[in-house]
């Protein structure tokens, strides 16, 4: 297994360790709270069934000619903050995130060597497998064949109806998102995308989810009107479990199964 | 853990979604604006324009819409990071002003004046409105459309409840269960409870309402006390000023519905709960144990909510009081707003100029006006007082409300001409009109009512007619009566006694026709009528008393005629004689003329009267009539005979 980094979103920009980090911190934490009752041997439990964010922490080194170069690499990913980057930790699954500090250290008697430490963050605390599934309407339904709860990556068709809004659901939750009637016009092409880097206007990037396209242009009115609002489908789970309403037949559902390690 | 979904809707009536990630926070206020605050970390530029002052901000709990707001205030910061506040939707009401047409209202149920007032709106509607009270109440048109919920709901002892999925606001005796929902134990349900317990603000309550000096309208001295509390925490005073409390009874209604609200001690509680999937309102009650606070199944109600994402945790903060005393503790902009209307409500209330030209209700001025009310409508002026208080300028013009000249001017009631004239009047042309001198000349020909042609019926009602001279006929129908079964012409005596004569200067011709009804009438005659019938003897003595007839032997039948008028009617028939004659009978006959069969009328012995009559009616056309008796013995004697009759 070689790990490396790369853009979500192409180019990929791919960097592949020479030599993989010694050791990485990989972590998973139950995303809920716990409230301590004073005086009290009993504690308040809340919890949602999530993932907590992680943070991934590399500890490597790069050695020989190019030691430099790969440090500039890797460290040019980790600023490069405003993309969704892909840490690769087997062959075919990644960490969703960004990159969150990255250092060098020198150790005495290490010359050759150029020791580093670095954290990634996630934005969704699961894995991810590498290859892409896509479910076209009317075929055969394609199952999420990883361990945990995957997030639908893209949904994309045509507008069958101007005058109606698309909804779309899952059986997870059950969230729904609702595209109304007075943003679409019959035969636009729509594209519902699960999570994207959008310029908050002077170059500060934030993630938006379900950031939606429609003919091509990014519309705001799409709304939450049921759960978190966020499209998933469960592990060993089919595309069957997607509810989607005014598409032409043949829209397309993507999504990367889920795992957690 | 819940699921909160928040929706911005922008003035361009876009609408999205956009996930306040770092937090966010909503209340449920007992009588007060609820409101949020939502921060972010960061937006879009596109989805930041969803967000602007002025959008509405939606929050559905599990799939419940729980809050609704207009955004207030926004701070922004960089890469689109966000402070955002919205006041409760129900902020509209805190916008709008009414017109308040109905008031004052007096004496009226509290539910029609709080509809009528939610009616104004624009933007919510009234849901169930509890019947309250009946109550005298001003509302002014300074007054925004929640100051006056607010100030009529305090004098009934009502809360009002905003229900956002209907856009209604609901006035309920008691928002919220009456009885506890739930019981909650310190160190289980909630923690850090902390508990003040303030002396009670009141337990003698005096209302100041309206105007000043010795018109100014106050609660009276019985009204507003609890001898229970004030025997407790001795006497403490507090006084309301409410400039828009118009009548005694108002101000009475107040004072005791504040009192019943101060008298106790001020309890607040405050806690967290720890877990905040809890469903309660505003309002509800709720059985606190907190022992390590000493409190003990003590009733508490709820006068706040908040819910939302604080710390990366689903919270709920709850702030409750003793039941009584229901209010919540106000914020700082909630204090500076409340100074704000006082100062605002003393400006308008207090100045006479300024009352008149801000509103349209009534109100009572306590000294002479001294100077002149111009530019303005005095509309629905119920009353002048004084004879020479409403008196006209120079100008003298008595002007319709509308302004046009041709219009009506209405008076509702008589015009006392107080002896003036009624000068330059058109000539009448309606039924209604006023004549003018001119016109009745014209038309009276210059006489008495002389010479005057009817073309109408007269009707006198019950007047008279006093001396009529004569009645001239230009026919021979001139003093007729109308057709019909019941017409009947009446003389009436001039002194319209019944009975009184009715004198007729002059031959009474009844052209053919007679005359009836002319009361009871009597025939009779004397014992000398009768004569012997059979047998043919001279054996009748008639030399004893004068006009008897007597028999001087036996078996003798005795006969007299009968004339009486044709047409009347026998009622009785007597024949009388001595006791001798008793045993025998009498019997009225009646003969035709032409075949004299003889047919009984009447009948009975000597000395009796028989009013059963057969026949009563005389026909002299055809009959002819006599009286007989049975044999009369010597000694029996006939003193004469009375018929009784009507004609």
């Amino acid at each position: 297994m070689v790990m490396k980094i790369e853009n979500y979103k192409s180019p990929a920009s791919t960097f592949t360790f020479p030599n993989n980090p010694q050791a990485f911190d990989d972590d998973i934490n139950a995303n809920y709270t716990t409230t301590l009752i004073d005086y009290q041997r009993h504690h308040i439990l809340v919890s949602g069934g999530g993932v907590a964010p992680k943070q991934i922490i590399l500890t490597g080194n790069f050695f020989g000619t190019n030691k430099n170069t790969n440090y500039r690499t890797l460290s040019g990913h980790f600023l490069e903050n405003i993309k969704l980057k892909k840490l690769y930790f087997d062959s075919d699954r990644f960490y969703l995130g960004v990159g969150k500090a990255i250092k060098k250290t020198h150790s005495g008697g290490r010359t050759n060597f150029l020791d580093y430490v670095a954290t990634f963050e996630t934005i969704v605390g699961i894995l991810l497998s590498d290859t892409q599934r896509t479910h076209t309407d009317g075929a055969a339904e394609v199952t999420n064949a990883g361990n945990v709860t995957t997030f639908i990556e893209e949904i994309k068709g045509t507008v069958n109806s101007g005058a109606s809004n698309i909804v779309i659901t899952d059986t997870i939750g059950i969230n729904q998102i609702t595209i109304p009637a007075t943003s679409l016009t019959t035969g636009q092409e729509v594209i519902v995308t699960f999570v994207k880097m959008v310029d908050s206007g002077d170059g500060v990037y934030v993630s938006e989810y379900n950031y939606t396209t429609v003919a091509g242009t990014q519309i705001k009115t799409v709304k939450t009107t049921d759960g978190f609002g966020i499209i998933q489908l469960g592990a060993n789970r089919t595309t069957a479990d997607i509810g989607v309403t005014n598409l032409d037949a043949g829209y397309t559902i993507k999504f990367r199964d889920g795992y957690s390690s | 853990m819940s699921s909160f979904i928040i929706n911005f809707t922008n003035t361009s009536s876009e609408e999205g979604t956009v996930i306040a990630d770092v937090g966010f926070l909503y209340s449920d206020k007992l009588n007060s604006v609820n409101d949020g605050n939502f921060v972010f970390s960061g937006s879009s530029e596109l989805k930041r324009s969803l967000i602007e002052v002025g959008s509405q901000v939606k929050v559905y709990k599990n799939g419940t819409l729980d809050f609704h707001g207009l955004v207030d205030d926004i701070q922004f910061y960089d890469g689109g990071a966000m402070n955002v506040h919205a006041s409760g939707y129900e902020i509209w009401l805190a916008k709008e002003n009414g017109a308040y047409a109905g008031s004052p209202w007096t004496a009226t149920a509290s539910a029609t004046i709080f509809s009528a007032v939610l009616a104004e709106s624009n933007y919510f509607s009234a849901g169930t409105v509890n019947a309250g009270t009946s109550i005298d109440f001003r509302a002014n048109i300074s007054d925004s459309l929640l100051n006056v919920i607010n100030n009529l709901r305090k004098k009934t002892a009502q809360d009002y409840q905003v229900d956002y999925t209907n856009t209604e606001i609901d006035i309920l005796n008691h928002r919220g269960s009456t009885t506890s929902v739930e019981t909650i134990n310190a160190g289980i349900q909630i923690g850090d409870v902390q508990i003040t317990n303030s002396y009670p603000i009141a337990n003698k309550i005096k209302v100041y309402g309206q105007s000043e000096g010795q018109t100014r309208i106050e609660s009276d001295t019985a009204q507003g006390q609890d001898p229970t509390s004030q025997g407790i925490y001795g006497v403490i005073s507090y006084t309301i000023e409410d400039r828009t409390i118009t009548t005694v009874a108002e101000a009475n209604l107040l004072a005791n519905a504040e009192v019943a609200r101060l008298k106790d001690k001020r309890k607040i509680y405050a806690f967290d709960v720890l877990n905040p999937n809890k469903s309660w309102i505003a309002g509800d009650v709720l059985t606190l144990n907190a022992l390590s606070q000493g409190v003990s199944a003590e009733e508490v109600r709820i006068v706040q909510i908040k819910r939302g994402i604080k710390d990366k945790r689903e919270i709920l903060e709850v702030e409750v009081t003793n039941k009584e005393y229901s209010e919540l503790t106000k914020s700082r902009d909630e204090i500076i707003a409340e100074l704000q209307k006082k100062s605002r409500d003393a400006a308008t209330y207090d100045s006479y100029q300024s009352e008149y030209s801000n509103q349209n209700v009534d109100t009572m001025v306590g000294g002479f006006m001294t100077t002149d009310l111009t530019g303005s409508t005095l509309n629905s002026v119920r009353q002048v007082a004084n004879d020479g208080a409403f008196t006209l300028g120079t100008t003298r013009f008595l002007i319709p409300s509308n302004g046009d000249g041709n219009a009506d001017v209405q008076i509702w009631g008589k015009l006392d001409m107080y002896t003036n004239k009624i000068i330059n009047l058109a000539t009448p042309t309606s039924t209604y009109d006023a004549a003018t001198k001119k016109y009745v000349d014209d038309n009276a020909g210059g006489d008495n009512l002389g010479n005057h042609i009817a073309t109408n019926d007269l009707n006198m009602a019950t007047y008279d007619i006093d001396n009529v001279r004569s009645v001239l006929a230009s026919n021979n129908t001139a003093l007729t009566i109308a057709s019909g079964t019941d017409a009947i012409l009446y003389l009436v005596p001039s002194n319209g006694t019944l009975g009184a004569p009715v004198q007729c200067w002059g031959v009474l011709d009844m052209y053919g026709n007679k005359v009836i009804n002319t009361g009871t009438h009597y025939w009779s005659c004397p014992g000398d009528n009768f004569s012997g019938m059979f047998p043919d003897t001279d054996q009748i003595g008639r030399d004893g008393d004068p006009g008897v007839v007597n028999a001087e032997a036996v078996g003798i039948y005795f006969q007299a005629p009968v004339f009486l008028p044709h047409g009347a009617v026998v009622t009785n028939v007597f024949v009388d004689g001595n006791a001798g004659a008793s045993a025998e009978s009498w019997e009225l006959e009646r003969m035709e003329i032409a075949s004299p069969v003889a047919e009984g009328m009447a009948s009975a012995n000597i000395g009796t009267a028989d009013a059963t009559i057969s026949n009563a009616t005389i026909n002299n056309q055809t009959y002819m009539y006599h009286i007989i008796t049975s044999s009369l013995d010597t000694g029996d004697k006939i003193y004469g005979a009375r018929i009784t009759y009507t004609i």
